[in-house]
């Protein structure tokens, strides 16, 4: 067979499949639970008031008061309809047209048997918090005539609920009707584009003034800005809640009743959380330029402001657009930021994380639900981007890079205080956490005081948190590397007929699902034997993989396109086979553009939160998550303020070589 | 590639294995008390059983219950330490009962023995100086209900969908006022996502005025933050917290030692030192900042969480 000959084949076969089973059915599992609803159910309290229908917990069924405070009558389409009444104050009957069956299984699941439908009865009853008595169980016994007799506690709360599922899309209606859900989704929306325009307004003016003038430390300035744009993403909340919140440590000092805690403190945070990739993007776009455009309109009499808006700009704007998409991407879906910095502001990720995992009551169905809406929304945005993209379908060839402007005194010493001013913004939130660290923290406030004792206690607590974030960067940077390489290779330069497209759309899916989403889909598929993966370091490495593939496959994809297929095919006609030439001729050529692609996928695991904080279970907590829950709660910053230390330079040692490594390179080409 | 797909498999079952190491410890304890809490109470445990080793893992109430959850058909938890009691009877299913000897000492009991009362936390008024001046202070639980907390910086609910805390308050109180002063509470009020994010925003000043847990109230107070604790003289609403053997537990002897352990006189006064709160147990006095029981009025939960999560949400939709 010719899957056997071909390995390449029976490699993509393999890989379409682990990523239909990872990514493509957790999706559709999700839509399917937005759209499943239970089969309902109908409540009632007995008091000493009497028998009275708690409309509230009821669904489906429609329960009305025959003789108010002595009999009910519950119906349900489909001919369903029972009466209930009460007896005395701890007995009702219950009766219908037909006999109604009961099952008591021993371990006190009481269940009716009536018009075709089994309920399952519970009772609920309130008991005094220094209360020694247990409340009366539940117990039914079947009357000649039929009808059944309930006993149960004193004040209880009785549920009916019918087990069976049915399909609907009352979830959807639920969610476009409710206040909270819709507030979430504009909430959302709102602060994504303010957060983006804020970030764009900077990004793209400072990209501007450092790649078309002499800027002095360009370099510096480019490096400091790829820094920024991995930083953990809960630090910006975090620290600017410290310095600016209403017991903040700026607002304290000058004593001003100003608060960042509320909506505009989350647009201000994620904009200098964004900015970075925007102005990236913008700068290599605007490097990009090819001179000639600008000195042609130029030569037509356009005078450099002319110039700039209706040449450079517009040239550039596909690298800008392909920045504010991202930018918008990583606010929609940003969990940390308004769950620390939003107090009682509801976003469509915490909605959704708040509804299905929280201490109290769980909601899957409108977790579901919402996940659904935000990948709609995402996909909105990216097709938005990728219309806006085909229709400025133009590249341009560069032939000559474009010269920097010289620039006076004056116009240096703007052009370093801007970009000074915003990498200062920038660097807020690690200067923050640098500073302390090393300060006394009690009762979750820093006091003015000296020590190295988080240090301390950082090594004497033990660095599992540390060993856990370190073993799912690199399994995961692994993985992701090698697959991502793997796939690229095949969609490149196999193309196989519907395998390869298939294997392309289904890879690049993760680039549209937020993390919350995307965690909370693993569980619904990993939750059940023999595929439980919930709760272990694998469904961390899982997740962390299917988010870094988009990125790794197109990153090994252009690094591939740079190796002509030539040198394969000597290869291949000196008798290698097919693998071997890939991993002695294609691999080791791609190898270096490949390795930045790696280092990027590394520091996006070490700085995940929002899948992370929905998947993982103690012991397997990463230290994003560790550090994010000592934001929330009252613990002692210290610990996790040295912890965070500890991961930027996790973060940040290796962007340093890289960079370097890449600098080294370049200069050795040239 | 194959080398590569080795070399992640074998990353892969070398991460499977560690757990299977941990389970070989003697007692599995998932907790959700904080390093505080619960270190000098593992200490005492060690002296008295030198024995038995001790594997904690910690989490919110939430997390570590829905950790149960998912493991259910081959546990690897022994017993629950901490949480309040209406999580261990919403979760009946997850845990065993086992009456301990201790069981009789404590101010309530479990009349099915799931759980075993470990401590009693209140939840008064937690005001923010920074906000409220010494006149505007409320007394009670019906002064919540004023105009004027809007103009200061609002009432602020730990939403009882997502909180534990949130529905005892809420619960208890529309049990003992009605569920129209309820109505009346959330009409002006901000609704916080969990109880600490509710407790820290009146700490801050954020809000106004809220509830703490009255071991965290006094703490702060102590440390000299700008709080003001008040135990509302018409009604303080209260929770026991508790602990339960998780049913199917891999070493049910040595959990049944520890329960026991966590119920004795020595390590409930452990617990009272360290921690400033009150012992489930009759014999043990409270702490001395704390005031007494017997001077409050202590209501508990009433209607059971559906409902409560049910109204105040068509109070909020308003």
């Amino acid at each position: 067979m010719r899957v056997w000959r071909d390995n390449w084949l029976l490699f993509t076969i393999v890989a379409l499949v682990l990523c239909v089973a990872t990514i493509l059915l957790p999706q559709l599992r999700l839509l399917s639970a937005s759209v499943i609803g239970d089969g309902g159910s109908f409540s009632m309290v007995h008091r000493g008031s009497g028998l009275e229908p708690v409309p509230e917990m009821s669904d489906q069924f429609q329960t009305e008061a025959v003789d108010k405070g002595n009999a009910l009558k519950v119906t349900r389409g489909g001919g369903f309809a029972l009466d209930i009444s009460r007896m005395d104050r701890q007995t009702l009957r219950l009766s219908a047209a037909e006999r109604i069956g009961t099952t008591d299984d021993g371990n006190g699941h009481l269940s009716l048997q009536l018009g075709g439908s089994s309920l399952a009865v519970t009772q609920q009853a309130p008991r005094g918090l220094f209360n020694r008595t247990a409340p009366d169980p539940l117990s039914a016994s079947q009357e000649p005539d039929g009808s059944v007799v309930l006993k149960h506690a004193a004040n209880a709360y009785l549920t009916f609920n019918d087990p069976g599922t049915r399909l609907t899309i009352s979830n959807y209606i639920d969610f476009v009707t409710g206040n909270e859900t819709v507030k979430a989704t504009l909430n959302s929306l709102f602060i994504s584009l303010s957060a983006t325009l804020i970030a764009a307004l900077i990004g793209v003016s400072l990209a501007y003034v450092v790649a078309r003038f002499d800027v002095m430390g360009t370099n510096g300035i480019v490096f400091f800005a790829t820094m920024a744009s991995v930083s953990p993403p809960f630090l910006g909340a975090y620290s600017w809640r410290l310095l600016l919140g209403r017991n903040g440590v700026i607002t304290n000092g000058l004593g001003v009743d100003f608060s960042i805690v509320g909506i505009h403190g989350v647009i201000w945070v994620i904009a200098w959380l964004v900015f970075p990739v925007i102005f990236l993007l913008s700068y290599s776009a605007f490097r990009g330029l090819d001179a000639s455009h600008v000195e042609a309109a130029e030569s037509l009499g356009a005078n450099p402001a002319k110039a700039r808006f209706s040449v450079e700009i517009p040239l550039a704007m596909p690298g800008i657009i392909t920045g504010l998409y991202l930018a918008t991407m990583a606010a929609l879906s940003d969990f940390g930021t308004p769950r620390i910095i939003g107090l009682d502001l509801n976003v469509l990720p915490v909605l959704i994380y708040t509804s299905f995992l929280s201490e109290a009551g769980r909601n899957p169905a409108l977790a579901a639900t919402g996940s659904v809406v935000l990948v709609a929304i995402s996909s909105l945005f990216l097709m938005a981007q990728q219309i806006y993209l085909a229709k400025r379908g133009f590249s341009v060839v560069s032939s000559r890079a474009i010269d920097r402007r010289p620039l006076s005194t004056t116009g240096q010493i703007c052009a370093l205080g801007f970009a000074g001013l915003v990498l200062f913004f920038a660097f807020v939130p690690h200067m923050t956490v640098l500073v302390t660290s090393f300060m006394e923290w009690r009762v979750g406030l820093p006091r003015f005081a000296f020590t190295l004792s988080n240090y301390t206690n950082m090594l004497e607590s033990g660095l599992t948190p540390a060993w856990v974030t370190l073993s799912l960067g690199i399994a995961g940077t692994a993985v992701a590397f090698a697959l991502g390489l793997g796939i690229a290779f095949v969609l490149v330069r196999k193309r196989y007929a519907v395998l390869a497209p298939v294997l392309s759309v289904t890879v690049m899916m993760p680039y549209v699902i937020p993390g919350t989403v995307l965690g909370i889909g693993l569980i619904m598929m990993f939750n059940e034997a023999p595929l439980q993966l919930t709760g272990t370091w694998f469904i961390l490495a899982l997740a962390y993989v299917i988010r870094n593939l988009p990125f790794t496959v197109k990153a090994s994809e252009a690094a591939l396109r740079q190796v002509h297929p030539a040198l394969d095919e000597a290869a291949i006609s000196l008798g290698a086979r097919p693998l071997r030439v890939f991993l002695t001729v294609t691999a080791p050529l791609m190898l270096a553009g490949a390795v930045t692609g790696a280092t990027l996928t590394f520091l996006h695991i070490v700085t995940e939160l929002s899948s992370t904080i929905v998947l993982y279970r103690p012991p397997w907590k990463p230290m994003t998550a560790v550090i994010f829950e000592n934001t929330l709660v009252d613990a002692d910053f210290g610990v996790s303020a040295a912890q965070t230390i500890l991961l930027m330079m996790i973060i940040y040692v290796p962007l340093y070589l890289v960079v370097r490594y890449g600098q080294s390179r370049r200069i050795e080409n040239a | 590639m194959s080398r590569y797909l080795a070399l992640a498999a074998a990353a892969m079952g070398a991460a499977m294995l560690v757990p299977a190491t941990a389970s070989a410890a003697d007692l599995v304890v998932y907790t959700s008390h904080g390093e505080t809490t619960s270190s000098p109470i593992l200490d005492a445990f060690k002296q008295a059983h030198p024995d038995i080793n001790v594997t904690i893992v910690r989490g919110g109430t939430g997390e570590v219950v829905e950790r149960l959850r998912a493991e259910a058909g081959n546990p690897t938890a022994d017993v629950l330490w901490g949480g309040p009691t209406q999580t261990f009877e919403e979760n009946a299913a997850l845990f065993q009962a086992y009456e301990s000897a201790t069981d009789a000492d404590m101010v309530t009991v479990d009349p099915n023995h799931i759980w075993h009362p470990y401590t009693v936390l209140l939840q008064p008024i937690i005001v923010s100086t920074k906000r409220v001046s010494a006149d505007d202070m409320p007394k009670t639980q019906d002064d919540l209900v004023t105009a004027k907390w809007k103009e200061l910086g609002s009432l602020i609910i730990p939403d009882p969908a997502k909180s534990g805390t949130g529905y005892t308050i809420l619960s208890a109180l529309s049990g003992d006022k009605g569920w129209e002063f309820v109505g009346n509470l959330a009409k002006d009020a901000r609704i916080a996502p969990g109880s600490d994010d509710a407790f820290n925003a009146v700490r801050d000043g954020e809000a106004a005025v809220g509830w703490i847990n009255e071991d965290l109230g006094a703490k702060w107070k102590a440390e000299g933050l700008p709080i003001e604790v008040i135990y509302p003289s018409d009604a303080v609403t209260g929770q026991v917290d508790a602990q339960a053997i998780v049913a199917g537990a891999p070493h049910l002897d040595e959990a049944k030692a520890f329960i026991d352990f966590l119920g004795s006189k020595a390590s409930h006064e452990v617990v009272r030192d360290a921690t400033i709160r009150r012992s489930a147990r009759a014999d043990v006095t409270p702490p001395t900042v704390l005031p007494e029981l017997g001077s409050l009025n202590i209501v508990s939960p009433v209607d059971p969480r559906p409902v409560v999560v049910a109204r105040f949400q068509e109070f909020l939709s308003k």
